[in-house]
């Protein structure tokens, strides 16, 4: 792990860890900023485009949640989690809120009503981790599927799942934990075979 | 240990209150945070389910130009034009300008430490008024009511409106005739946003005079 100096270079920037670079980031370190849009804008991206229907609307948001990164890195608590889940929670939040205040707007809530689970698209080619988070979701029980979708694409509460699909909000808690439980261990599984 | 919880937490499904003190339990108890950073990156797993879109070109430029310098609100360009309906041209000269801070052409406004520059809209605007607006480090915006709608895009500092909804660079705050607000700065440093006026404004906390 460095722990000063230029961060490209002939020893690259594979040595430098993420928490590393947003602290240096939030120290003003530009270099840093740059590192860690090339590790994870695309997985920001490809979020922000599942929230926003216009593409420069989720170009927008990437870039505002790389600016948050910037000025508020103090914030980040790496007993929380990776800085990855850390942006692309920031990432998942400020999309929610900007729909939620733009139904508010329109006094409709079509775009979560009309919900329904999307059709995988092609996968381009050296999608790894794309393809096995599909595998995973995949292979939930479609309730699971459906509870932990609704919940983390959609941003409804228990209470709008339970009332969607007809069911107790405790059975909604139930499907959504046993569905991340599943996910985790996949996840983790699937990181130690990489390894 | 409640896993449920922690994942309802990480979901934002928690109300204020309970999120609060599952954020104080996180602080107190290192098995908490340790089950919590696992389910935050199986989480983050959840992202990768869609195809991977290209960045646009430029993206990756701007961010990076959004950081530093005179250029540091270019990346706001494009939401500028649509807010003040002008072209990006112009929209990037009023961002180049943001950028420098008060200065020639801004006028004090209606507390101590704010300064508003006038904006000239486009035809959709007929009748409204367009301004950026700067607050110093330490000022927060009094309580006031539209007389029209107002939108302020955000492009520096963060506030808290109402006490309520945090807002940050990029948000859109949109108000509708007859609401109020009032927004109190959360960092030691100046806050800056765009605005758009189709009325007059009411200030609610003191007796200082309408504006409008």
């Amino acid at each position: 792990m460095r722990s000063g100096g230029s961060f490209t270079g002939e020893d690259g920037a594979a040595c430098v860890s993420d928490q590393d670079a947003l602290a240096r980031a939030g120290n003003g370190d530009q270099e840093a900023l740059a590192l860690l849009y090339d590790r994870h804008a695309a997985a920001m991206l490809r979020l922000a485009h599942r929230f926003m229907s216009d593409s420069e609307d989720a170009q927008d948001l990437v870039h505002d949640v790389f600016l948050e990164a910037w000025q508020r890195a103090g914030t980040y608590e790496m007993a929380r989690g990776s800085v990855r889940a850390w942006l692309l929670l920031r990432v998942r939040s400020r999309a929610l809120d900007r729909l939620r205040h733009a139904r508010m707007r329109r006094a409709t809530a079509h775009d979560v009503a009309d919900y329904t689970s999307p059709q995988p698209a092609p996968v381009p080619s050296g999608e790894a981790d794309g393809a096995r988070a599909r595998e995973l979701l995949a292979s939930l029980p479609a309730a699971q599927r459906q509870a932990i979708e609704l919940s983390y694409f959609s941003g409804l509460t228990c209470r709008e799942i339970a009332a969607r699909c007809g069911v107790a909000e405790g059975t909604v808690k139930a499907r959504i934990s046993r569905a991340v439980a599943r996910l985790r261990i996949a996840l983790q599984a699937g990181s130690a075979a990489d390894t | 240990m409640d896993n449920a919880l922690i994942v309802e937490y990480l979901l934002g499904q928690l109300p204020e209150p309970e999120a609060r003190v599952v954020e104080d339990r996180l602080r107190r108890d290192a098995g908490w945070a340790r089950e919590c950073a696992a389910t935050a990156d199986a989480l983050a797993g959840i992202a990768y389910a869609d195809p991977a879109p290209r960045p646009g070109e430029g993206l990756r430029e701007r961010v990076l130009g959004s950081v530093a310098g005179a250029q540091r609100f270019d990346g706001f360009a494009r939401r500028l034009a649509r807010l003040f309906d002008v072209d990006e041209a112009r929209a990037l000269k009023l961002a180049r300008r943001a950028a420098k801070g008060p200065g020639w052409g801004w006028l004090p406004y209606h507390s101590r430490g704010v300064h508003v520059l006038p904006v000239r809209c486009g035809p959709a605007l007929a009748g409204a008024r367009g301004v950026l607006v700067h607050l110093a480090r330490g000022t927060n915006l009094p309580r006031h009511r539209h007389g029209g709608t107002e939108q302020m895009l955000i492009l520096d500092g963060y506030a808290c409106e109402n006490r309520q909804r945090v807002v940050a660079p990029g948000d859109l705050v949109v108000s509708e005739q007859g609401s109020e607000h009032q927004f109190e700065i959360l960092q030691d440093a100046p806050c800056l946003f765009a605005c758009t006026l189709a009325g007059g404004i009411d200030w609610l906390a003191d007796t200082h005079a309408a504006h409008g």
